[in-house]
């Protein structure tokens, strides 16, 4: 089972470059799951924005994963990756005999042997998840398993930042719409 | 006589199936109706970096990446496929699969205007969280195209 690291300052640097060059969170998300399966060498990444009141994962974006696999059905939040206490990030290196997936059979199914979950906060409240996927076994380095927490920290304020953007845009168009004759 | 065109925009989501079947439901019958399903894609970044090691592994991953896309345009012709199994005639439906330069709405309303659309056909996912992240493809297709029909399938 390997532990040697995949991400090194220079991938690093590409994964933050992605994030600040995108002009609209659609290329963010995909270009950025994309980037982390082709430096990483994964089988697939995805990125979930977490609905609160249903308690699910939605996938905002991904790369490498089927369309089949991706349609497996809800993501519950507390199940398709068990959690810690605290929901701090989760390593399988081996999905084989773990029962911490929702969905085991669909992972065995796509060709997955191994993940790593991060959760995805904003001001201490999780939002969301990046999830990455291994095609063969792997214990995550304790090097890649701090970048990853750093990215998702990344991720977590460009979320906040096109969050922002959207609801300014939102304000500029309602604005816009007044006509004159009552201002 | 030439029959309506309509466009379905296509995301590979259980909520762009149920806009496939509003479509069979309401255009099986029809013998000039011309459906267009439209996926557009977001194209695998161009990267350079200094480290050799690492821009080599990009270039064998991002074939990897290619072929997965490849693979979404493959799953596009199979639904053109099963409209053509509920009863439409090949000639009927049109597949686009397009590499995305703008955003989604945007490459949905061109879509539209240069295949002469009438009706686009829509799906909203109720409660979807990520609208609080990014902007309503259905509001900004329905403002930019007010004198077409826009069906939302929810």
């Amino acid at each position: 089972m390997t532990e040697a690291n995949k991400i090194n300052r220079e991938i690093y640097k590409l994964f933050v470059q992605t994030i600040a060059d995108a002009g609209h969170i659609e290329f963010m998300a995909k270009q950025l799951t994309q980037v982390m399966v082709a430096a990483m060498g994964l089988k697939g990444a995805a990125l979930f924005i977490l609905d609160p009141v249903k308690e699910e994962l939605e996938v905002l974006a991904s790369a490498g994963l089927s369309v089949g696999y991706l349609q497996k059905g809800p993501v519950l939040a507390n199940k398709s990756v068990r959690l810690g206490p605290n929901r701090e990030p989760v390593a399988i290196a081996d999905i084989e005999g773990s029962d911490q997936l929702q969905y085991p059979d669909k992972a065995r199914d796509e060709g997955i042997k191994a993940m790593v979950s991060q959760p995805i906060a904003i001001r201490g409240k999780i939002i969301g998840a990046l999830r990455v996927y291994h095609a063969e076994q792997w214990k995550i380095s304790d090097s890649d398993m701090e970048y990853l927490e750093i990215l998702a920290k990344n991720i977590g304020m460009a979320l906040m930042y096109f969050r922002v953007s959207l609801a300014i845009g939102n304000v500029r168009d309602t604005v816009n719409d007044i006509h004159a004759v009552w201002l | 006589m030439a029959g309506p065109k309509v466009l379905i925009p296509y995301n590979f989501t259980r909520h762009d199936e149920k806009c496939v079947d509003f479509a069979i439901q309401r255009y099986g019958a029809s013998q000039t109706a011309r459906i267009t399903i439209f996926h557009a894609y977001i194209p695998v970044p161009e990267v350079e970096i200094s480290d050799k090691t690492v821009m080599g592994r990009l270039a064998g991953s991002f074939t990897y990446l290619h072929q997965k896309i490849s693979e979404c345009d493959e799953v596009l012709k199979r639904v053109a496929q099963r409209m053509v199994a509920a009863g439409f005639s090949p000639e009927q439906i049109h597949t686009v699969f397009k590499r995305q330069e703008k955003e989604a709405a945007a490459e949905i309303v061109d879509a539209a205007r240069e295949g002469g659309c009438e009706t686009i056909i829509l799906n909203r996912r109720p409660g979807a969280v990520s609208k609080f992240f990014t902007p309503s493809v259905s509001k900004k297709v329905s403002l930019a195209l007010r004198d077409l029909e826009i069906i939302m399938v929810s």
